[in-house]
């Protein structure tokens, strides 16, 4: 339970914002199977070079924080697991518009957020990143215990992947 | 033969899980019962065997919302096992890192979480349409309680510059100006939004039960970080003996431990502050108290809302006269107090949003931890909520099922609990 916030900046959140205009922010947690695919993310891209003027944010498990987080960045994207009906392991990129109808019920909690409606919310009240896209992994199992499942250990790669093509276009 | 079923499965806008159940037949209540189906989580185990450097990092785990204060009391139980003494100014600190807490919690709380309810909604998005000017001052609230947080603690959940003895890094004095001025800032907000609860404060049911009411007290502040166990039955009492106040029970439909002293429950949380600590408020939670009628002894378990609301302007005027006096006296660069291993145990209380919380732990002579046990706010209000229940469902059977059931959820509402936490992932149907 909790969520946890690292940089890969030695200064403060908040140091960083007035320098960097684009934010890659991973969520989930790594006690719940392949909901941890966000830090597993996290973890390498920190080991990463990224381009000048993009900050990494681990979100942790989400929740309202998310839209504080992004607060102050032209550009946001947000790793995160995501069922889109996919093969286990399979890797999307999309925009929130891009999304027809979400299956199951938002919950709202303050530690946890489902985050399209977290996106809706800081859309209605003029709190969004000028560009926001998610890049969502397909999970094969949601579910309390550590480590990822195979095909979501081979996704990991493709999800950085994913974010450093999207770095060298913006 | 009329029959009436309420099951609330998993309420929703609190923490984690919990159930409400109402079965009533021809006007008399066959079953009423506030179950907790979470799982246990196994932290006054896994945390034996671990070196007293690691314990308040990881019991600040048990919560992501009250990770200060589980910090805090964390620290303040090794503290006290070990024999170690802290500075003034790291006391000061302390205090300020509990107010934001405070401030971060009780907003959230009553903005997304019951405002809701008092404006007919089902959640706060709706209430964009509706106040947004209200619903932007809340997310600012949020986020400036957020950065005090930041600042005290290295970052908003978990702290990292709490150590034992002290803090690993302090805020300068123009870091704490800065929060100061935008504190002052934003009392302005804090009041707004206050008035929208104000204006409809009539839609908190006037349900009354007495109980007992149990936090800390202090003659010289509203207790918060530091002080003794007060009872509004039984009166002051040591913290050293917390055993022989919540005397943890199990019943059959809870996962979670049940509590009681000297009546059959108690109540913790601001509403119990309140009660025990009136007369210490600052000026402005006096005043707005006033405003909505409230005063001690309250026995209305839904104005613990308003009670979050009275603490919201106490810690935002406190934070205020601390951090004067912080940068009056100089902020010092000061490194955690020297630790001299020794067995020993020790036990730490605070106050953190929901109520009073108690670490207790055992070190052998290499400051490695043999027991630990922690009650929580929430584990303590279980039977509170349960016996309030009992006492509100008969008297509210000739409402419909809708009414009886936001009553019902209203009602574990205004306690605030924060049960556990869940995991969550996106769902959804994509464009092709």
């Amino acid at each position: 339970m909790g969520s946890k916030k690292r940089t890969c900046k030695a200064e403060a959140h908040s140091a960083v914002i007035s320098k960097a205009k684009t934010a890659v922010i991973t969520v989930g947690n790594e006690l719940m199977g392949d909901d941890g695919v966000g830090p597993a993310v996290f973890k390498t891209l920190e080991r990463t070079i990224l381009p000048r003027g993009v900050a990494l944010i681990d979100g942790g498990t989400g929740g309202l924080g998310i839209l504080h987080l992004m607060s102050g960045y032209d550009r946001v994207i947000l790793v995160d697991c995501c069922d889109f009906g996919g093969k286990a392991g399979a890797v999307k990129v999309f925009k929130p518009e891009d999304v027809l109808t979400k299956r199951g019920n938002a919950k709202f909690s303050l530690h946890s957020l489902d985050l399209l409606g977290l996106i809706e919310f800081g859309k209605q009240i003029g709190n969004l990143p000028r560009d926001l896209c998610i890049i969502g992994v397909q999970p094969k199992k949601v579910g309390m215990g550590e480590g990822l499942s195979v095909p979501v250990q081979k996704a990991v790669p493709m999800a950085v992947g994913a974010v450093l093509g999207m770095l060298d276009v913006l | 033969m009329s029959s009436i079923h309420v099951h609330v499965e998993h309420l929703t806008r609190v923490e984690g899980h919990g159930n409400i159940v109402l079965n009533a037949q021809n006007g008399k209540v066959e079953k009423i019962e506030w179950q907790v189906p979470e799982a246990p989580r196994f932290f006054e185990s896994f945390v034996r065997g671990r070196p007293y450097t690691e314990l308040s990092h990881l019991t600040s785990r048990i919560c992501g919302i009250c990770s200060i204060g589980h910090s805090l009391a964390s620290l303040k139980a090794t503290e006290a096992a070990l024999g170690i003494k802290i500075s003034e100014q790291t006391q000061m600190l302390r205090r300020l890192a509990l107010h934001g807490e405070n401030l971060q919690s009780h907003v959230l709380h009553l903005g997304y979480l019951v405002a809701p309810d008092l404006l007919g909604k089902d959640s706060v998005f709706p209430l964009v349409a509706t106040h947004k000017a209200e619903v932007l001052k809340i997310v600012k609230l949020h986020r400036l309680a957020n950065e005090m947080s930041d600042l005290l603690c290295g970052r908003t959940t978990h702290p990292i510059t709490f150590a034992p003895g002290g803090f690993t890094k302090v805020p300068t004095e123009k870091q704490l100006e800065e929060v100061r001025n935008r504190l002052a800032y934003a009392v302005p907000d804090v009041e707004a939004v206050a008035e929208v609860i104000l204006a409809n404060a009539g839609k908190l049911p006037a349900f009354q039960r007495d109980t007992e009411y149990i936090g800390l007290v202090s003659k010289k502040e509203y207790a918060l970080y530091d002080g003794d166990v007060g009872s509004t039955d039984t009166g002051k009492h040591k913290v050293d003996d917390y055993k022989n106040i919540v005397n943890e029970f199990l019943v059959p439909h809870s996962t979670a431990k049940f509590c009681k002293h000297n009546r059959a429950s108690y109540m913790v949380g601001a509403l119990a502050r309140f009660n025990l600590n009136y007369e210490l408020l600052s000026p402005m939670a006096k005043k707005w108290a006033g405003k909505f009628g409230l005063k001690p002894k309250c026995t209305n378990p839904y104005m613990n809302n308003v009670a979050q609301l009275v603490e919201i302007f106490h810690s935002a005027e406190d934070t205020l006269a601390l951090i004067d006096k912080l940068i009056s006296s100089g902020v010092k660069e000061e490194k955690p107090a020297m630790v001299k291993l020794k067995a020993g145990r020790g036990v730490g209380a605070v106050e953190v949003p929901r109520g009073i919380l108690f670490h207790d732990y055992t070190y052998d002579a290499k400051g490695i931890c043999t027991k630990a046990n922690c009650v929580i706010p929430t584990n303590q209000n279980h039977m509170n909520i349960q016996l309030d229940m009992e006492a509100l469902a008969p008297t509210i059977l000739n409402k419909s099922e809708k009414e009886i059931e936001l009553t019902l959820e209203m009602l574990v509402r205004a306690y605030d609990p924060c049960i556990s936490c869940s995991t969550h992932y996106l769902k959804v149907d994509l464009k092709k």
